[in-house]
């Protein structure tokens, strides 16, 4: 049984195995597990990829230089991620062809509201994340390991060949962290461009300088979601940092690749209007007026249940808040039917993109992203 | 905990270790285990001493830690001795899971899987098919886990066993670390030297009321460069260690492990001399796990 064959065979396994109960009692008299496992772990070694930017240390440790954690990783030990294991001083990532999750979906969903707006986007991730947001939505793939997801085999080529045949215009690393299937994106992306598709990335930028730099050369553009505007929120809602995810977007910024910002705006922990100016007045000043800034509404989930959904009065306070303090695009997000889901000319005010959703229609925008009213450049990838 | 004295026991073979902490011999440590167990339940017999924490009824966990690799691993055979003592109180072996997070793990450190053969002790991981981590998160403090299901849906009570080793990011792996193996996400929780998530984790009520009793495989202690294996930070005491009350073992097992660094010429593990900081916080009043103060722990040493 190749690797291949065993994900098969997992998968249909999983299915009985997630939905049943009753614990061990269900195996007696299986004849399958014990075999399964064996077959899949032996074939396991020999199909992982090396890892990439990490450096050997004494005594067979590593130091992954992925991102800005940097964990110092033992033999047999994994870092934050939970997706890169070190044996015997060779550091691995335990993620490459392995998708959990793979679905065709609307750029704007993204969301990326100046880029392709109205096309699709082959969107895919692996299991684990480097930070451990306590509102995840996707915490049940991104804050697990990979051995404890439901996962497909699905190479980099034939990722492109999915991509190209669902008519997708783009593929979409997304939904859990791509930073730490970084392997499998980097030579994803490569094949995808070749297949003449763009690569989009939706990460939380918690990554170093090196490996970011050498993404921007096979990446057309990111959403970042900004988590807060405090070091506090980052470390204590979060555990990550706040300054290298600032340092990547002006990293992105200079490189020229096209970037939106979501912040999810959560009830007393990021709301305040002090925060909200800081967050602009940066904005503007190293990433300028035209970077699309998304304040999402949250809803309760994973260990943050305790707070209520945003209230939309909040949303738009903020909202008033950024245009005021100078970006031209500022949207809601997460409160369907909403007028600032749409796209606006910042010079004439005309509304060029409607949305409601994922519906989308392009009403007084012209080739080349030209407001029909004014003439004026709307920023963005347009067609 | 704070009226009474956590007695912790300290075996070792009348001669020495065993000949090999690697192959150890199985009637010394099942003579060990026994010896140590009537000791900490103040009583001749055996079985009587097995009732203190189990029924007869139970269906028993035994939580190795198979992480490091076969040189710094539970020996299978303290695991075989002990689900064998087990029948003094009428525990048949079906009834009896020894088992950690992973099938291959497991089998590196020589243990052989077993889920089909009524007549032998089971041995079992989380990441086999049908078996799993509960679906649902159990959270307190700051960690929110998926459990797995061999400690909540198979085993009524449990013994944790884990190994002695110093551990560079939170000082040692001893019987409260050994929980990290019975989590979804223990790669989560190193921050921080492990603090307040060890201590966390065995708050969670599934694992602080199945953990009965703490038999610490302390044969083969890694003093040094851990959790990885490092052979020449590496002693043989030939050790186990008893004790209900996981705060006041690990306690123990850190003195000792100070102790044989210390002898090495190697600094404490903590710079101040003191305890690892997770197992301060597990002693708190918040987690009330047990108890990290020296004078409230009955620490006694015995040899067969």
């Amino acid at each position: 049984m190749n690797r291949r064959e065993f994900l098969t065979a997992s998968l249909a396994g999983t299915g009985v195995c997630m939905l049943g109960g009753g614990g061990l009692l269900r195996l007696r008299g299986s004849t399958a597990g014990g075999d399964l496992w064996n077959a899949a772990f032996a074939d396991q070694d020999e199909e992982l990829v090396e890892a990439r930017y990490y450096t050997k240390l004494e005594h067979q440790d590593v130091l992954c230089r992925l991102c800005p954690r940097e964990c110092r990783v033992g033999d047999r030990e994994r870092g934050y991620c939970g997706v890169r294991e070190n044996r015997r001083g060779v550091y691995y990532t335990l993620v490459y062809s392995r998708l959990c999750a793979e679905h065709v979906d609307p750029i704007e969903k993204k969301p990326f509201f100046h880029f392709h707006p109205g096309t699709f986007a082959y969107s895919i991730a692996t299991a684990g994340c480097n930070m451990n947001c306590k509102y995840c939505q996707n915490w049940d793939i991104s804050q697990v390991r990979p051995e404890q997801v439901r996962s497909v085999s699905r190479t980099p080529g034939e990722c492109a060949a999915k991509a190209k045949e669902s008519g997708a215009l783009s593929v979409c690393y997304t939904y859990s962290e791509p930073t730490v299937f970084y392997e499998y994106m980097y030579d994803t992306c490569g094949k995808a461009r070749a297949a003449g598709l763009k690569n989009i990335m939706v990460s939380a930028g918690f990554i170093s300088k090196e490996p970011l730099a050498d993404l921007c050369g096979v990446l057309d553009a990111v959403k970042i979601d900004l988590k807060a505007f405090s070091d506090s929120f980052y470390k204590t809602i979060c555990r990550g940092k706040r300054q290298p995810v600032l340092d990547a977007m002006k990293t992105l910024r200079t490189r020229g690749l096209w970037m939106e910002i979501v912040y999810l705006v959560v009830p007393t922990l990021n709301d305040s209007p002090e925060e909200m100016r800081q967050l602009c007045r940066w904005a503007l000043g190293e990433l300028g007026p035209d970077v699309p800034l998304h304040l999402s509404r949250f809803f309760p989930t994973y260990l943050l249940t305790n707070l209520p959904p945003t209230p939309v009065d909040t949303l738009e306070r903020l909202h008033g808040i950024a245009r005021e303090e100078g970006l031209h695009y500022v949207y809601i997000g997460n409160v369907p039917g909403h007028a600032m889901e749409s796209t606006y000319c910042h010079a004439c005010g005309t509304r060029v993109i409607k949305r409601s959703g994922y519906n989308v229609t392009i009403e007084r925008l012209a080739k080349g992203g030209l407001c029909q009213a004014c003439g004026t450049k709307i920023p963005g990838i347009w067609a | 905990m704070a009226a009474e004295r956590s007695r912790v026991v300290l075996v070792r073979a009348k001669k020495g270790p065993p000949a090999s902490a690697a192959a150890p011999d199985a009637t010394t440590l099942r003579e060990m285990v026994e010896h140590g167990l009537r000791e900490l339940a103040d009583t001749p017999d055996v079985a009587a001493a097995w009732s203190r924490y189990f029924t007869r009824d139970d269906t028993i966990g035994i939580k190795v830690n198979c992480l490091g690799g076969p040189r710094i691993c539970t020996s299978p055979a303290l695991a075989e001795a002990t689900a064998r003592s087990l029948s003094a109180l009428g525990i048949q072996p079906k009834h009896v899971y020894v088992w950690d997070r992973s099938a291959r793990e497991l089998a590196r450190c020589g243990y052989s899987l077993n889920w089909k053969d009524p007549g032998r002790v089971q041995c079992v991981a989380t990441d086999i098919q049908g078996v799993d981590y509960e679906r649902d998160l159990s959270v307190f403090g700051s960690i929110g886990s998926r459990l797995s299901r061999v400690l909540t849906s198979t085993v009524s009570a449990q013994i944790n066993m884990p190994i002695l080793k110093d551990h560079g990011i939170c000082g040692i792996t001893g019987a409260l670390k050994n929980m990290f193996g019975a989590i979804h996400n223990p790669n989560k929780y190193h921050e921080d030297r492990c603090d307040p998530f060890i201590a966390d984790v065995n708050a969670l009520p599934q694992i602080r009321k199945k953990n009965r009793l703490v038999i610490f495989d302390a044969l083969r202690i890694q003093y040094n460069g851990g959790p990885g294996f490092k052979p020449q930070w590496v002693e043989e005491p030939g050790w186990i260690l008893l004790s209900e009350d996981p705060v006041a073992v690990d306690t123990v097992a850190a003195t000792l492990l100070d102790r044989i660094r210390k002898k090495h010429g190697l600094p404490p593990i903590e710079k101040d001399g003191g305890l690892p900081a997770y197992i301060r916080t597990a002693a708190d009043r918040e987690h009330a796990l047990g108890t990290a103060r020296w004078e409230s722990i009955d620490f006694r040493e015995k040899t067969l």
